[in-house]
């Protein structure tokens, strides 16, 4: 019996216990299974700051890997209102003066007048707080605790020293607390800061020593006076409006403010390093201002601007036009059946995912430019840090680390680039700073060596006189050498192009013989005597007006055009960087046109970019390349793009290979002491393009060399330098390519530079 | 023969225990992963150790132990006498006693070991019960370890005596007003022993327990700062959790202690309302077993002695999680074969050996009447 008993009560035992299992149990479905929702957001929002580590854009760099532009190590200062707000005496006195006095006091005004407005907070006593909402009583308590907790006097035994932060944080609560109690008690009537011993020359001295902490910053990070508080100022009406437009029913006027309270700002970018280190070894002096990692792009000061564009913050457009981007891509990876339009969006935004996915405040390329072309691959992702605040330690978490852009290799050659400009500003024989474009091109694969203009601008120009660039009559803006604003016809250059098509054509053989006496109906030649009866090969090495003209009158505009066509004129070339397509006219067949259309007037214009890919295609056996700037993104070096082949036989391209040589040797460009062409191997041809009545003419040369393996195409075009494509052009190209042979690009081995 | 104790082990119990241990792995892996005091390693080293503290206990001859309860009772209270007089100070508090080659043991929690055996064995005499002196004993059997406990001090600790001794002598026979009277007593007194007893820490953080639905922020940071964020753990965890490994107060280091008195929170984290409920009926059901078993044994000392580990374990899990669940005021009491720790998870080991030793005489017997 006594056993049973025993035994009873031991499962009783157990019983108790199994109700206090499910005890807990109903515990833990009240935690998380009801509250869950309100506790996650508790978890979500604890103390910790989520800091982003900043990445490095990739590099830019030349074919032999000279950096043209790069991303350094750099620090912004950032702005936290909050800790501002809470932290400065000036903006405490701001604060609490505003709410005792109800209007927004600002703190350009507090710094204006210290004196009055510390004057001001020693008259602040219970009558003033008494009878307020509860929450201005708190919040003018909080700010008054602190601003008496600094300036109220030590006792000897204290020392002089603050004590560490903490400490006075504690001192300022207390005070706050003592504050709070003595207004509602009633208290006494006299001023709390008569009680604690702070006078009014304690906190004048307090807010002026404030004052000349911010001075001192604005010294070190080279800001104009007054700057920080002006910036305090705006961002603090800033998030005052925001306030008013954000706060729902759902979460109250407190929440969104402190949000947006705690947001950090960028001030100015890059700080001076002075004003880092202040920042870096003082912080508790400047509460609110912090320097914050990150990267400053630095060019190398020859690189070629417009080309490689330059990076900027976005603008809001951007940043919105990104965040629809994104939408899309997130929306359609989700979709489940996807049409086929879909499909093909979906595909081309996942290879553009860096530039949408990216932090919505990073760096990115301005609307030109490699850095804006290749935005996407340059940009890497941020990494993220979190820190805590609250628990036993501040302690850094670091989530995910920083993932770096991808370098972009390019094709052009700096040493070129800069030999090319400095051709076309030393000019040749009476004649300097030539306005035009010089470029270069391997005829195999269309690499861009070297893609030069004139006038150009700096980064400082486009940055600091934008609006004077875009006023400029010059139209710097403008590349000439594959954007030019006034397109140029092509001039003689042409000719070749025409001589190709009319022996394709089989309308004339390479011993058909012309006459010319000068003229031609209307038109002129270019010897006003004539050049006699001359063969296809003198034509093109005299650079026969006449021959031409009896040649165009048989082709026709619209044969011509199709052939300027096939040649890529008349529509872009596809290189990366934005250019013009030119223009090709086939529809004029009246009068003259076909024989102003053979000379490469009237009917057409196009880019020096163009006429050098035109003549790549007669280097490299007939095959039209697109030519390129990227060669390598990242670890993926680019394929150069098919070339389509161009129904020319051997046997033309042989002939009018000879014809060009002559041209160098004993025709338009033949040396005459100052350059000589045929000495480097090279052939082409001149042109002298009219622009118009009284207008100088544009001065044209476009060759390869050397003749046999063809390694570089150059292209020289001189805009309205009224000289003959032999007198100006052609003595350019030689310079030019004498530098591409010193840096070993005509083959054999690189030439000590001279 | 006591090996063949060994076979007849229980075998629902080990599983059980067991399979706590392992969930206790995964977390102390866990919460030490992201800063929390303790390893991995150090933790499965524990569990050898307590492993062979267990198999010695449940080998331990049967009659040894309830021949020598009380002297054992009486190395238990040595122990506690020493950690005060040559103990260790961490936190203010003395609790440890440092070992040759840098290990250290927490007496108290083998002072529970000792009072299970001596009460075990006080109370298999069934007629001492009966009369409210002969409580006397036993009340003071558990006070003085209490008492000592307390002023290490750690009063977590020191609370798990009471259920232990109304445990047993609730299970003994004793009557139940006269347990109500004892109660009563303790209720009375507990309000002004707790006013001389309890440090101010202990006191506030009774106060945030009971105000924990409105703590201001500097509650939050202060007294009931465990109790917060053991709660937003707890909370956040949701329904499936946020993932081994992956909890937010776990990741960011915020809430401490989290491998041993809160490894509840760091469950409940990042495995939800499942892990939790879980582990809960995992222990739970090791506690129901014990019980069960106990109230089918016919020898008295036997029979207390099974309840009272289950008592003790009970008590662990009820206390442990109630803290990080805020059901119970925030104490530092660890939750065996989960939290990390040496002492805890020895002598827990040892008090599941006391209660397997027990059973397996019981079918022992069973099986010599089927011979019989």
């Amino acid at each position: 019996m006594a056993a049973a008993t025993s035994q009873e009560r031991i499962l009783r035992l157990g019983a108790v216990f199994a109700a206090g299992c499910a005890l807990l149990v109903g515990r833990l479905f009240q935690l998380q299974v009801i509250e869950g929702e309100r506790w996650t957001r508790e978890s979500e929002s604890l103390r910790v700051r989520r800091g982003s580590i900043p990445y490095r854009r990739g590099a830019i760099l030349d074919r032999a890997g000279v950096v043209l532009a790069e991303d350094r190590g750099a620090y912004d200062l950032q702005f936290r209102y909050r800790a501002f707000r809470r932290g400065n005496p000036l903006a405490q006195a701001a604060h609490l003066l505003g709410t005792l006095s109800g209007r927004t006091v600002g703190l350009s005004e507090v710094a204006g007048d210290p004196g009055r407005f510390a004057s001001a907070l020693s008259r602040v006593g219970p009558r003033h707080l008494l009878g307020r909402p509860s929450l201005e009583r708190k919040d003018a308590a909080f700010y008054l605790g602190r601003l008496l907790a600094e300036a109220r006097p030590r006792d000897p035994a204290e020392g002089s020293a603050p004590g560490s932060p903490l400490a006075r944080e504690r001192e300022a609560d207390a005070l706050s607390r003592r504050i709070l109690e003595e207004t509602a008690t009633g208290g006494e009537a006299a001023p709390f800061a008569e009680r604690v011993g702070a006078g009014t020359a304690a906190l004048e001295a307090l807010l002026r020593s404030a004052l000349g902490d911010l001075d001192a910053l604005e010294r070190a990070c080279a800001l104009p006076s007054g700057r920080l508080l002006e910036e305090a100022d705006r961002r603090r009406a800033e998030i005052e409006a925001e306030v008013e437009e954000r706060a729902t029913e759902r979460r109250g006027i407190a929440a969104v403010r402190r949000d947006h309270e705690e947001r950090a700002v960028r001030i100015e970018t890059p700080l001076p390093f002075e004003g880092a280190l202040r920042l870096a070894l003082a912080p508790d002096r400047f509460p609110g201002f912090a320097p914050e990692a990150t990267t400053r792009r630095a060019l190398h000061p020859d690189a070629p601007v417009p080309l490689l564009g330059l990076v900027g913050r976005p603008t809001r457009e951007e940043i919105e036009r990104e965040a629809r981007l994104g939408e899309e891509y997130r929306t359609l990876a989700r979709t489940f059946e996807r049409s086929e339009p879909e499909e093909r969006r979906l595909r081309e935004l996942e290879g553009r995912v860096g530039e949408f996915e990216a932090g919505a405040d990073d760096p990115r390329g301005k609307g030109f430019g490699i850095e804006y072309l290749l935005d996407g691959a340059l940009r890497g992702r941020r990494g993220s840090r979190v820190v805590s605040t609250e628990g036993a330690s501040a302690t850094t978490v670091l989530d995910e680390p920083p993932v770096d852009g991808r370098a972009v290799a390019l094709t052009i050659d700096l040493e070129l680039e800069r030999a090319a400009l400095q051709a076309l500003r030393e000019g040749y024989v009476g004649i300097s700073d030539v306005f035009g474009a010089v470029v270069l091109l391997e005829p195999g694969s269309g690499n861009v060596l070297a893609l030069v203009s004139n006038p150009s601008y700096s980064e400082g120009e486009y940055r600091g006189a934008f609006e004077a660039l875009k006023d400029d009559p010059r139209f710097p803006l403008h590349p000439r050498a594959y954007d030019p604003y006034y397109p140029p016809a092509p001039g003689s250059v042409f000719k070749v192009v025409v001589a190709a098509a009319a022996l394709e054509e089989g309308l004339i053989e390479p011993g058909s013989r012309f006459t010319c006496a000068g003229i031609e109906g209307r038109l002129r030649c270019n010897a006003a005597s004539g050049h006699g009866t001359i063969d296809l090969g003198e034509a093109i090495e005299k650079s026969c007006n006449v021959a031409f003209y009896k040649i165009g009158e048989r082709l026709g505009s619209e044969r011509l055009a199709r052939w300027a066509r096939a040649f890529g004129f008349g529509e872009k070339t596809g290189i990366e960087v934005r250019e013009i397509a030119g223009t090709v006219r086939g529809d004029l067949t009246d009068g003259d046109s076909a024989r102003r259309f053979a000379i490469g007037q009237t009917l057409i214009d196009a880019s020096p970019l163009q006429v050098a890919r035109m003549m790549a295609a007669f280097a490299n056996g007939g095959r039209l390349v697109r030519p390129r700037l990227v060669a390598r993104v990242g670890d993926a070096e680019r394929t150069p793009a098919e070339a389509p082949s161009l129904p020319i036989s051997p046997s033309t391209l042989h002939f009018l290979r000879e014809a060009m040589g002559r041209v160098v040797r004993t025709g338009t460009a033949r040396p005459d002491g100052g350059f000589d062409l045929g000495a480097l191997g090279a052939v082409g041809k001149t042109g002298t393009a009219e622009v118009g009545k009284d207008i100088p003419d544009h001065s044209w040369f476009a060759g390869y060399a050397p003749a046999e393996a063809p390694r570089v195409v150059v292209a020289v075009y001189c805009e309205r330098s009224g000289r003959h494509g032999g007198d100006l052009a052609a003595p350019i190209a030689e310079r030019v390519l004498r530098a591409a042979r010193e840096r070993g690009l005509l083959g054999g081995v690189p030439e000590e530079p001279r | 023969m006591s090996l063949a104790r060994l076979r007849r082990a229980d075998r629902g119990i080990l599983a059980l225990a067991g399979g706590i241990a392992v969930f206790g792995l995964v977390f102390v892996a866990s919460a030490t992963g992201h800063g929390a005091t303790g390893s991995l390693g150090g933790q499965a080293l524990r569990l050898a150790v307590a492993l062979l503290f267990g198999l010695g206990c449940l080998l331990a001859p049967s009659r040894f132990l309830k021949r020598h309860s009380y002297l054992l009772y009486g190395l238990a209270l040595l122990g506690l006498v020493g950690v005060l007089l040559a103990g260790r100070a961490t936190n203010n508090a003395r609790r440890w006693v440092d070992l040759p080659g840098g290990f250290k043991l927490q007496p108290s929690e083998f002072a529970k070991l000792g009072l299970l055996l001596a009460l075990a064995k006080y109370a298999s005499a069934r007629r001492r019960l009966e009369t409210i002196e002969g409580l006397v004993l036993p009340c003071a059997l558990a006070v003085l370890p209490a008492v000592l406990v307390a002023a290490e001090p750690d009063l977590g600790t020191a609370i798990v005596f009471v259920p232990l001794l109304f445990g047993i002598l609730y299970a003994g026979g004793a009557r139940r007003g006269h347990l109500a009277a004892l109660l009563a007593l303790g209720l009375v007194a507990l309000p002004a022993g707790s006013l001389l007893a309890m440090l101010s820490y202990q006191r506030e953080r009774v106060v945030t327990w009971w105000e924990q639905d409105r703590l201001t922020a500097d509650q939050k940071r202060g007294a009931g700062y465990h109790l917060f964020h053991s709660k937003v753990a707890v909370g956040a965890g949701g329904i499936a959790g946020q993932g081994i490994g992956a909890g937010t107060e776990n990741r960011l280091d915020l809430l401490p202690e989290r491998a041993n008195d809160f490894v509840f929170a760091v469950v409940a984290e990042e495995t939800g309302f499942l892990g939790g409920t879980l582990l809960v009926g995992l222990y739970g059901g090791l506690v129901l077993l014990l019980f069960g078993a106990a109230s089918r044994l016919r020898e008295p000392f036997d029979r207390l002695l099974v309840t009272g580990v289950a008592c003790l374990f009970g008590t662990h899990l009820f206390v442990n999680v109630g803290v990080a669940i805020g059901t119970v005021p925030t104490t530092g009491l660890t939750l065996p074969f989960v939290s990390f720790g040496g002492s805890s998870t020895i002598a827990a080991a040892g008090a599941l050996g006391l209660a397997l030793n027990a059973l397996a005489r019981r079918e022992l017997e069973f099986s010599e009447d089927a011979f019989a």
